[in-house]
């Protein structure tokens, strides 16, 4: 990708990923789908899951999972509030950039 | 890397002791799953993907120091990290803009320094001394200006001999004659001028800036031999 995911687009897209698994979604899974938009690496998902979660817009909880504990992020009210929010700015910049390079002649 | 799971994650443990225990256990949870749910197959894999023990340890801390901003403000951008992370990608590399500006750099030294002194001495090889330089520089504002002064008379030529012309016809017409005339070659110093300005000159800034940009890369390749 030539263009830089900012902090907040990389905040919208992780609450977005983990809003689509009503049950709840972990790490692993997380990584590979928001992976599917933007290279990422792993180092850098973990500190955002966590501030998510301390910002209370996500929250954990471990579930038995083969033989063992895994931790699961589900989101909260707050975070798909935030999320709803995120959607509404990022479709009117998205569709603004887009008029602009329809205008495009080449 | 020859590094496994194990060590990996004993390493990590052991750069996160200083952290609050329920960050650790926290951490240590996130990265002891990830191996779990990518399995024994994917490890390697897995591994590559974290990096190193320390760029995980330094992401995790990174949320613990507001005044970097790593994770906030600055997207994800880490001083801290030994490693450039992998997801920034930037079109213009601070490198290429570095050397651009140094070629800009070399092509103005150049055309200040090093082209009136090649034309000195091409022009003393020729007896013309640097009196090629001096027509050079002449014909380069001369144009602009001359265009510039043809104009400004000829528009004050036709107005004083339009208002002559109640006073005394007969020097109204002279001057509007000449007014005429000086507009005529002014308008065609104008072409003359978008010629040279437009297209003559930035073909040969750019015919000279490539000259200059085939002779650094020149000098870049002999000096890897």
């Amino acid at each position: 990708m030539v263009f830089n995911t900012g902090a907040a687009l990389l905040d919208a897209i992780v609450l977005a990923v983990v809003s689509i698994e009503s049950e709840g979604t972990y790490g692993y899974k997380i990584t590979h789908d928001v992976r599917q938009a933007i290279a990422v690496s792993e180092s850098t998902l973990y500190p955002v899951l966590r501030r998510l979660q301390k910002e209370e817009c996500l929250e954990a909880y471990d579930r038995e999972f083969a033989g063992r504990n895994r931790r699961y992020y589900k989101i909260t009210d707050k975070g798909r509030a935030q999320l709803r929010l995120y959607r509404e700015e990022w479709i009117s910049y998205s569709s603004k950039i887009t008029r602009i390079f329809s205008e495009v002649k080449c | 890397m020859s590094m496994n799971r194990d060590e990996f994650l004993s390493e990590l443990e052991r750069l996160l002791s200083g952290l609050p225990e329920q960050e650790q256990e926290e951490a240590m949870q996130y990265y002891r799953d990830y191996f779990d749910d990518a399995g024994p197959e994917r490890e390697t894999e897995a591994l590559q993907e974290l990096g190193s023990p320390r760029r995980a340890a330094a992401a995790v801390m990174g949320q613990f120091e507001k005044e970097d901003g790593e994770f906030t403000e600055k997207g994800f951008e880490n001083p801290r990290w030994e490693e450039p992370p992998k997801e920034v990608i930037v079109v213009e590399s601070k490198e290429d803009r570095q050397r651009k500006w140094i070629k800009i750099g070399i092509i103005a030294f150049f055309i200040l320094f090093i082209l009136p002194a090649i034309l000195r001495i091409v022009g003393k090889i020729f007896g013309f001394s640097f009196n090629l330089a001096l027509t050079a520089v002449v014909l380069l504002i001369g144009i602009g200006v001359c265009t510039a002064a043809c104009m400004i008379a000829g528009v004050a030529g036709v107005v004083i001999g339009f208002f002559l012309l109640f006073w005394m016809p007969m020097r109204g017409i002279a001057a509007l004659g000449i007014g005429f005339t000086l507009l005529g070659v002014g308008c065609l110093g104008n072409v003359l001028s978008i010629r040279f300005y437009g297209k003559w000159l930035p073909a040969l800034l750019h015919a000279a800036s490539e000259q200059v940009g085939k002779l650094s890369g020149k000098r870049r390749g002999g000096a890897e031999e």
